[in-house]
C-alpha cells in the first residue's frame, strides 16, 4: 500500500478552480514530482495535503488514515513535514532556535513553563542544522539569512518531526546552480535512507528529470499526465501546455 | 407602555442613533481607505462641538436667524475636517505601514493631546450652546411633544447616508475610495495618488465627525470629556456594522440607538453592558460585522522581528543587584517615596504581563486594564462581601482575573490584527460597564473603599517588602518564562503562525495560555494595588489604564524581556514629577507616546541593546 | 489650572522635593525641618478643578480671598497660612493618591476639599486609617458623617439629609403625592434620593414614588430620561441633577412640557454655579436650594460680596462663599487648637462655634456636622438669567439627624 493516497482533491476560490479531481499516490522512499506552470494549482494540492487548506472534496489518506481537512497539526503529527514556497520561518529566532522550536513540539514540550529553553534539544538541533549545510549559520538569527539557506532552515524544520512524507515547494528556489544539485541529492539520500515519500514542485527542470521517480503534470487544477520522467519528457501535451510556455 | 410612548421612545432612539451614525460613518470610511483605527475620531467629535458652540454664538450674535447657526456648523464640520487632514499628512502617513498597535496608539496620542489643547482654549467649564433658531419648539406627535430639532436630527443621519451613497457612487473620489476598501489592487492598478486620496478621505471623516459634533449644540454642552464617550460608541456601531461599511454603520447606529432608549426601560441599569455585549459577541460571531468583509491581507509586524538577547550570567546579576537595591531601599526612602516605590513595582508587573502578549506572543491586547482591574475588583469583592483577610483576597485577585482573562481569551485568541484588538477592548469596556453599573455589588461609580492590608502588613514598610516579594517572584516567573519551550515556541507562533502550525505547535493554545497568565499577573498587580491605596473605583479598568501600560510597555521596549519594567518605573516616577508642575501632563505623554512610536519603536532598552550589540560588532571588527 | 500654589516661595522646595521621590534617593532628607514660628502653617487641599470648574473654581477664589485676609491680618499665632492645592481627578482613586502625596510628601497638616460625594467618602476612608484630620468641602452625602463617619472627618456645609428636609419643607403643602425621582448614579445623587423618600413620606400623606431615573453621572441621554418621566405621569418631580446633566434635563425638559403644570423640588438648582449656565432657559417655578447672594443684604455678607468682586471681578458663586467660610473656620479651628497635632485639632474643631458671613455656626461633635443652613427658594427668570425669590434662610440645626440616630448609624 502506498504512503500517500490522494483522492479525487478539489478546491476552487471564488470562481477559480485551483484543484480539479486531483488523485495520485506517494510510495515510502519515492520521489514524485510535480509540475505545471504558473497558478497551475501545485501549492493549493500541497496546501491541502500537509493541512493547510480544507478541500472542497476528496480525501488524503496517509498511511490508510484520513486526515483530509484535518488541519495542518494533524498532518505534522501524522508524519508530514512541508516547507513552504514563500518561506515561512520564525524570523526573530535563531537557526537552532527555529529547529528546537520544531523539536519541542515533536517532544510534546510546548506548555512547559519551567525548563530552559537554550540548550533544550540543542544538540540535536546542531546536527540537523548541519545536515542540511548550515552548520555555520547555527546560532543566527534567521532574520539575517540569505534566500537559499532560508529554504534550508525549511527543510530541516521539516525534517526536525521525522516525518514519513516530505512536502517540499519549490525547495531550491533562490539557490545557486550547484547548491540545488548539492540539496536535491541530499532529499534523494533521505527518501532512500530513511523510506521517506518525497512530493516536491521545482520550476527547474533539470532537477526534476535527475531525481524524481514519478512526474504528475498539473495544468488549470488538473493533472493531465504522469509518468516516469522520460515519459513526460515524451509526452506532447505536456510540451505543449508547459515546457513549451517555460521554455 | 402605551403605543404613544413606544413611538415617542423609538424617534428619541432614532435621533440620538443619527448622531451615533454621523460620528461613526467617518471613523469607517478612515478606516475602509487607510486600515487605520483611529481612536482620535470622538477628539475630533468634540473639537467639531467646540468649533459649533463658539461659532454659532458669534453668528448668531452677528445677525441672529437659521441661516447663521447653519453656517456656524457646516463651518465647524470644514474646519474639523482641516484639522483632520493635518493630523494625516503630520502623523498617519508617516505610520500606515507600521503594525497595527502603533497606529492605535499613535492616535490614542492624539486624543491626549487634543483633550489638554481643548481645555487650554476653551477652559474646563461646560459651554452650553445656543438652540437652533426655528427649531426651539416641539412638535406634536401622537399627543405628545416631541422637540423639533430632534427630529431634525431623525432625518439627519438617513440624509448624511444618502449624501454619501451619492459621493461613493457617483464620483470618481467615490469610486476610488471604495477600491481602497474593498479591492486595493485594484487601487493601484488605477494609478492614483494615493497620498492626496488618503488625505481627502480622512478629510472627509474627520469633518463628518464635526458634523456629529457641532450637530449636538443645540442637545448637550461641549465639555471636554465628551470624546470617551462618543469614541467608544463609534467603535461598537463601526465594529458591529461591520469595519469600512457605511450602511453597516447605520444599522448599528439604529440598532445602538433602540438598544438604549428602550434599554432604560427594561433593563435601566445595564445599559452600557448590553452595548459592549453586542459589539463582543458580534466580534467573536462575525468578526468582520454585518455588512463588512473579512480582511483578506494579515499584516506582518517583520520590522519588529528582532533577535532576543540572549540570557546570561550579566543578566542574572543585574537582576540580583537591582532586587537588592531593591530590599535595601527602606533604609533610605520616606513614606512617600516607599508608596511610589511599591507602585511603581506594581505597575512594573502589570506592564510585563502585558508585554507576555504583546512583545513576545504578537497579540495586541488594548484591553489590559480589563486584567488589573478585576484583579483589583476580585480582592476587593472577597474583603467586602466575604470577608476575606487580606492574604485570601491578594489569592482571589490572580485568579479572578486569570480564570476570566482565560475565559475571554477563548474568544479573543480566534481572531488576529485589528479585530483582535478591538475585541480585547471590546472586553475591556464590558468589564468596566459591569462594574460601573452591577451597583448592589460593586458600589459603581462610588467604588469600593476600605480596602485595607491586614495589620502586620498595614504598616508601609510591611506592604512594601510583601509588594516587593510578591511582585518580585511574578516578574521573575515571566522573565524566565519567555526562555522556557512555552515562550519559546510563543514566539515562534508570533513569527509565523503559518510555520508553527506546520509544525504542530497550536498557535490559539499557546496565545490562550499566555492570556491566562498574562491575565493572572495584571490581576496580581491589580490586587496588590488596591491594598495600596484602600480603594478601587471603575476608572481603573478604563481605556486610559490600557493606554498607560501599553505606554510603559513601548516606553521599555516591547521586543525585550525586561524592558517593560524600566518602562512602568520610568514612566510611573516620570508622571508622579511631571504631574504636580504641569496641567498637561497628558500632552507629555502624548508627544512621548509619538516619539516612540515615529523614532523610537525598540523602546529604551531595545534602542540601548541595539547600541550595544552594534558597538559590540563594531569592536569585532579589523 | 490642577496645581495651585497659594504661597509661592515653595515651589523650589517642592519641586526639589518631587524630583528627589521621583529619583528615589534622597526623598525625605530635606523636608522635615522643625517648625520656627515664621514657619508657616502647611495645609493641603485637593479639588475636582477640571471636570467641575464651574463650582471648583470659584470655591477656590473663595478660600484665596480668605486666606489673603488672614495672612494679612497676621495669620494664626503669627504663622501664615499655606495652602497647597492639586486636582483631585474626580476620582476616588486619583483623590486618594493625591491625598496620600499631601500628607506624605508635602507633610501638610492636614486636608481639606474634594467635590464628589463618593470621592469624599473615599479620602474620609483614607482619612481615617492615616489618622489626618479632613473636612469636607463640597461632598454632601449624609454617610460621610453618618454611616461612613469617622472621627478625623469633619464637613461644614448642609448634607443631603438637611438639604432634603428644607426642601421637603417647602414642597409638602403643595398637594403633589405621585413623585418622580431624577437623580445621578452615584452616592450623592442616590443618597439624596432615598433621603428624599424617607423624608417626604414622613412629611406628605399618600406619597408615594412613581418612576425614578438614575443616568450615570455625565451621561445622560436627556430625551429619553424625560420621555420615561413624562411617561408615568407624575404630579412633581424631585431632582437631583446638577452640571451638564441639569442642562440637558432643563431643556429636554422644557421642550417637551415635563414641568408644565408640576411641582418640581430641585437640589442645588438655585445656585448660580448651576444655575447661569442655564441663562433664560433656568426653569420658573422650581422650588431649589441655592444661593441669593444678590439678594442677602446682612453687612458682613456684602462685605464679602465686595471683596470677591474687586479681588476677581466675577460674581460669587455659593463655591465662593462655602471656600471662604472654609478658610475662616480653619483658622478658628488653628487658633483654638494651637497646634496642627491632629487630635488638638480635632478636639477645637468639635463644638467649635464660628460667626460666618451667613451667620453663626456649631460643629456638632456627635456627627462631625456643621449647623450650616440653606437657602430654599423658586426660580424665575429675570433679565434672561434665573433668579431665586420668595426665597428663606433655613437654619440647619432643626434638620440635622438626632443624635439617636447618629449613635444608632456611626460605627465609631
Ligand atoms: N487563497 C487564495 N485565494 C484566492 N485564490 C487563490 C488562493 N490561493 C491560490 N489561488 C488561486 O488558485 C490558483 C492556483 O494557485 P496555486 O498557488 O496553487 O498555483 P501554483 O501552481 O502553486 O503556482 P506557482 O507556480 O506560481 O506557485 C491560482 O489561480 C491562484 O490565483
Ligand atoms: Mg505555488
Amino acid at each position: 500500500m502506498s504512503l500517500l493516497a490522494v483522492n479525487g482533491l478539489s478546491k476552487s476560490f471564488g470562481g477559480v478552480k485551483a484543484a480539479r479531481d486531483v488523485t495520485f499516490d506517494v510510495a515510502a522512499g519515492q520521489l514524485v514530482a510535480m509540475i505545471g506552470p504558473n497558478g497551475a494549482g501545485k501549492s493549493t494540492t500541497f496546501s491541502m495535503v500537509g493541512g493547510q487548506l480544507k478541500p472542497d472534496s476528496g480525501e488524503v489518506i496517509l498511511d490508510g488514515r484520513r486526515i483530509t481537512g484535518a488541519g495542518p497539526r494533524r498532518a505534522w503529527r501524522a508524519g508530514i513535514g512541508r516547507t513552504f514556497q514563500v518561506t515561512a520561518t520564525f524570523a526573530s529566532l535563531t537557526v537552532a532556535g527555529n529547529i528546537q522550536s520544531a523539536l519541542m513540539s515533536a517532544h510534546r514540550r510546548l506548555l512547559d513553563p519551567l525548563t530552559w529553553a537554550g540548550p533544550l534539544y540543542r544538540d540535536e538541533a546542531v546536527a540537523l542544522a548541519a545536515r542540511v549545510g548550515l552548520a555555520d549559520e547555527v546560532d543566527r538569527p534567521v532574520g539575517e539569512l540569505a534566500y537559499g539557506d532560508l529554504k534550508r532552515v525549511e527543510l530541516a524544520l521539516a525534517l526536525a518531526g521525522t516525518p514519513r512524507l516530505l512536502l517540499m515547494d519549490e525547495p531550491t528556489a533562490g539557490m545557486a546552480a550547484h547548491e540545488r544539485v548539492e540539496l536535491m541529492a541530499l532529499v534523494a539520500d533521505i527518501a532512500r535512507s530513511e523510506n521517506v515519500g518525497v512530493l516536491f514542485t521545482e520550476h527547474d527542470m533539470e532537477s526534476v528529470f535527475a531525481h524524481a521517480d514519478h512526474v504528475l503534470v498539473l495544468h488549470q487544477g488538473a493533472i493531465i499526465a504522469r509518468g516516469t520522467p522520460g515519459e513526460i519528457r515524451a509526452d506532447a501535451r505536456v510540451r505543449a501546455v508547459y515546457l513549451g510556455t517555460a521554455a | 407602555m402605551d403605543l404613544s410612548f413606544l413611538l415617542i421612545q423609538t424617534l428619541n432612539g432614532l435621533a440620538s442613533a443619527s448622531a451615533l451614525f454621523i460620528a461613526a460613518c467617518g471613523l469607517t470610511i478612515i478606516f475602509g481607505v487607510t486600515r487605520i483605527v483611529n481612536f482620535a475620531h470622538g477628539a475630533f467629535y468634540m473639537i467639531g462641538a467646540y468649533l459649533g458652540v463658539t461659532l454659532a454664538v458669534r453668528f448668531l450674535d452677528f445677525s441672529y436667524g437659521a441661516p447663521s447657526f447653519w453656517a456656524a456648523i457646516v463651518l465647524a464640520a470644514v474646519l474639523t475636517g482641516l484639522l483632520g487632514a493635518a493630523m494625516e499628512m503630520l502623523l498617519l502617513r508617516r505610520i500606515y505601514r507600521a503594525p497595527e498597535l502603533f497606529q492605535l496608539l499613535a492616535t490614542f496620542a492624539v486624543v491626549l493631546i487634543v483633550e489638554d489643547a481643548v481645555i487650554w482654549l476653551f477652559g474646563a467649564q461646560d459651554i452650553l450652546g445656543p438652540r437652533a433658531p426655528g427649531l426651539k419648539g416641539a412638535v406634536m406627535i401622537a399627543g405628545e411633544r416631541f422637540p423639533a430639532y430632534e427630529l431634525l436630527l431623525v432625518a439627519a443621519g438617513p440624509a448624511v447616508l444618502a449624501a454619501i451613497w451619492l459621493l461613493l457612487n457617483r464620483t470618481r473620489f467615490g469610486i476610488l475610495v471604495r477600491a481602497a476598501t474593498h479591492d486595493r489592487q485594484m487601487l493601484a492598478a488605477l494609478g492614483v495618488n494615493q497620498a492626496v486620496l488618503f488625505t481627502a478621505t480622512v478629510f472627509l471623516g474627520c469633518a463628518l465627525a464635526g458634523l456629529a459634533g457641532a450637530l449636538q449644540v443645540p442637545k448637550q454642552p461641549a465639555t471636554p470629556h465628551m470624546d470617551v464617550n462618543i469614541i467608544a460608541e463609534a467603535f461598537v456601531v463601526t465594529v458591529i456594522g461591520g469595519m469600512g461599511s457605511v450602511t453597516g454603520a447605520f444599522l448599528a447606529a439604529v440598532l445602538i440607538g433602540l438598544l438604549q432608549a428602550f434599554g432604560i426601560l427594561v433593563f435601566p441599569k445595564i445599559t452600557l453592558v448590553l452595548v459592549f455585549l453586542v459589539m463582543a459577541v458580534v466580534l467573536v460571531v462575525r468578526p468582520w460585522g454585518l455588512l463588512g468583509t473579512p480582511e483578506p491581507e494579515i499584516r506582518g509586524e517583520a520590522a519588529l522581528l528582532v533577535p532576543l538577547r540572549r540570557w546570561d550570567r550579566k543578566a542574572t546579576i543585574g537582576v540580583a543587584v537591582v532586587f537588592t537595591l531593591l530590599a535595601l531601599y527602606p533604609l533610605v526612602a520616606d513614606a512617600f517615596a516607599l508608596k511610589l516605590a511599591i507602585e511603581a513595582m506594581v505597575f512594573a508587573l502589570f506592564a510585563l504581563s502585558l508585554n507576555l502578549l504583546l512583545g513576545h506572543g504578537g497579540v495586541i491586547s488594548f484591553g489590559h486594564a480589563a486584567w488589573f482591574g478585576l484583579g483589583a475588583y476580585a480582592s476587593a469583592l472577597a474583603v467586602r462581601h466575604l470577608g476575606a483577610p487580606m492574604e485570601l483576597a491578594l489569592l482571589a485577585a490572580p485568579l479572578g482575573a486569570g480564570l476570566c482573562a482565560l475565559a475571554a481569551g477563548w474568544f479573543i485568541v480566534r481572531l488576529s490584527g485589528v479585530y483582535l484588538a478591538m475585541l480585547t477592548l471590546a472586553v475591556a469596556q464590558l468589564a468596566y460597564a459591569v462594574t460601573f453599573q452591577w451597583v448592589e455589588v460593586t458600589g459603581g461609580d462610588n467604588g469600593l473603599i476600605g480596602i485595607w492590608p491586614s495589620q502586620w502588613a498595614s504598616d508601609r514598610i510591611a506592604y512594601y517588602y510583601l509588594t516587593l516579594a510578591l511582585t518580585g517572584i511574578a516578574v521573575a516567573f515571566l522573565i524566565r518564562l519567555v526562555f522556557t519551550p512555552f515562550g519559546h515556541t510563543l514566539r515562534a507562533a508570533r513569527d509565523s503562525a503559518l510555520r508553527a502550525e506546520a509544525i504542530g505547535i497550536d498557535v490559539r493554545r499557546q496565545r490562550l495560555a499566555a492570556f491566562a497568565i498574562a491575565g493572572s499577573a495584571a490581576g496580581l498587580a491589580g490586587g496588590l494595588y488596591v491594598f495600596s491605596k484602600g480603594n478601587i473605583d471603575p476608572s481603573v479598568l478604563s481605556i486610559p489604564t490600557s493606554v498607560d501600560a501599553l505606554a510603559m510597555a513601548l516606553l521599555g521596549g516591547i521586543r525585550t524581556v525586561t524592558g517593560p519594567v524600566v518602562g512602568a518605573a520610568g514612566l510611573h516616577l516620570l508622571k508622579d514629577f511631571v504631574m504636580p508642575l504641569t496641567d498637561y501632563w497628558r500632552t507629555l505623554l502624548g508627544l512621548t507616546i509619538i516619539a516612540l512610536v515615529l523614532l523610537f519603536p525598540g523602546g529604551i532598552v531595545g534602542t540601548l541593546v541595539d547600541f550595544l550589540r552594534r558597538r559590540g560588532a563594531g569592536e569585532g571588527a579589523p | 489650572m490642577t496645581n495651585n500654589r497659594v504661597t509661592a516661595s515653595s515651589i523650589t522646595r517642592r519641586t526639589f522635593a518631587a524630583l528627589a521621590a521621583g529619583v528615589g534617593l534622597v526623598a525625605g532628607l530635606g523636608l522635615g525641618q522643625p517648625a520656627h514660628a515664621a514657619d508657616p502653617i502647611r495645609i493641603g487641599e485637593l479639588n475636582s478643578y477640571s471636570r467641575f470648574a464651574a463650582f471648583t473654581v470659584p470655591y477656590r477664589q473663595g478660600f484665596e480671598l480668605a486666606l489673603e485676609e488672614i495672612n494679612a491680618a497676621g495669620g494664626v499665632d503669627g504663622r501664615p497660612l499655606e495652602v497647597i492645592s492639586r486636582d483631585d481627578g474626580a476620582t476616588t482613586g486619583d483623590a486618594v493618591r493625591v491625598a496620600e502625596e499631601l500628607v506624605s510628601r508635602d507633610k501638610v497638616a492636614f486636608i481639606f476639599g474634594t467635590f464628589l460625594s463618593n470621592v469624599g467618602l473615599a479620602v474620609a476612608d483614607f482619612a481615617n486609617q492615616n489618622k489626618t484630620l479632613f473636612i469636607a468641602a463640597e461632598p454632601l452625602t449624609d454617610a460621610l458623617t453618618m454611616a461612613k463617619g469617622n472621627r478625623y472627618t469633619f464637613r461644614l456645609r448642609a448634607n443631603t439629609w438637611m438639604q432634603v428636609g428644607m426642601l421637603v419643607d417647602a414642597v409638602k403643602e403643595s398637594g403633589a403625592k405621585r413623585w418622580a425621582i431624577v437623580a445621578p448614579n452615584y452616592e450623592y445623587g442616590q443618597s439624596s434620593a432615598e433621603n428624599f423618600k424617607q423624608l417626604a413620606a414622613a412629611a406628605i400623606p399618600g406619597f408615594e414614588v412613581v418612576a425614578e431615573q438614575y443616568p450615570a453621572l455625565g451621561k445622560i441621554d436627556a430625551g429619553a430620561t424625560v420621555s420615561a418621566l413624562e411617561q408615568a405621569r407624575p404630579d412633581a418631580i424631585f431632582n437631583v441633577l446638577f452640571g451638564g446633566d441639569l442642562a440637558q434635563f432643563v431643556r429636554e425638559g422644557n421642550t417637551r412640557g415635563l414641568f408644565e403644570g408640576r411641582t418640581v423640588a430641585s437640589l442645588l438648582t438655585g445656585e448660580p454655579e448651576w444655575m447661569l449656565p442655564l441663562k433664560d432657559e433656568a426653569p420658573e417655578g422650581w422650588i431649589v436650594t441655592g444661593y441669593p447672594w444678590e439678594q442677602i443684604e446682612d453687612a458682613p455678607h456684602k462685605a464679602f460680596v465686595d471683596a470677591y468682586q474687586a479681588k476677581y471681578s466675577d460674581t460669587p458663586r455659593l463655591g465662593s462663599l462655602l471656600g471662604y467660610q472654609l478658610m475662616y473656620m480653619i483658622r478658628d479651628m488653628l487658633a483654638k487648637a494651637g497646634s496642627t497635632d491632629t487630635e488638638a485639632m480635632i478636639a477645637a474643631l468639635e463644638g467649635l462655634q464660628i460667626d460666618t458671613v451667613a451667620g453663626p455656626v456649631a460643629m456638632r461633635a456627635a456627627d462631625n456636622q456643621a449647623t450650616m443652613g440653606a437657602w430654599v427658594g423658586k426660580l424665575t427668570v429675570h433679565e434672561g438669567k434665573g433668579r431665586m425669590v420668595d426665597w428663606k434662610y433655613y437654619d440647619g440645626g432643626p434638620f440635622m439627624h438626632t443624635e439617636d440616630a447618629v449613635k444608632a448609624a456611626r460605627q465609631d
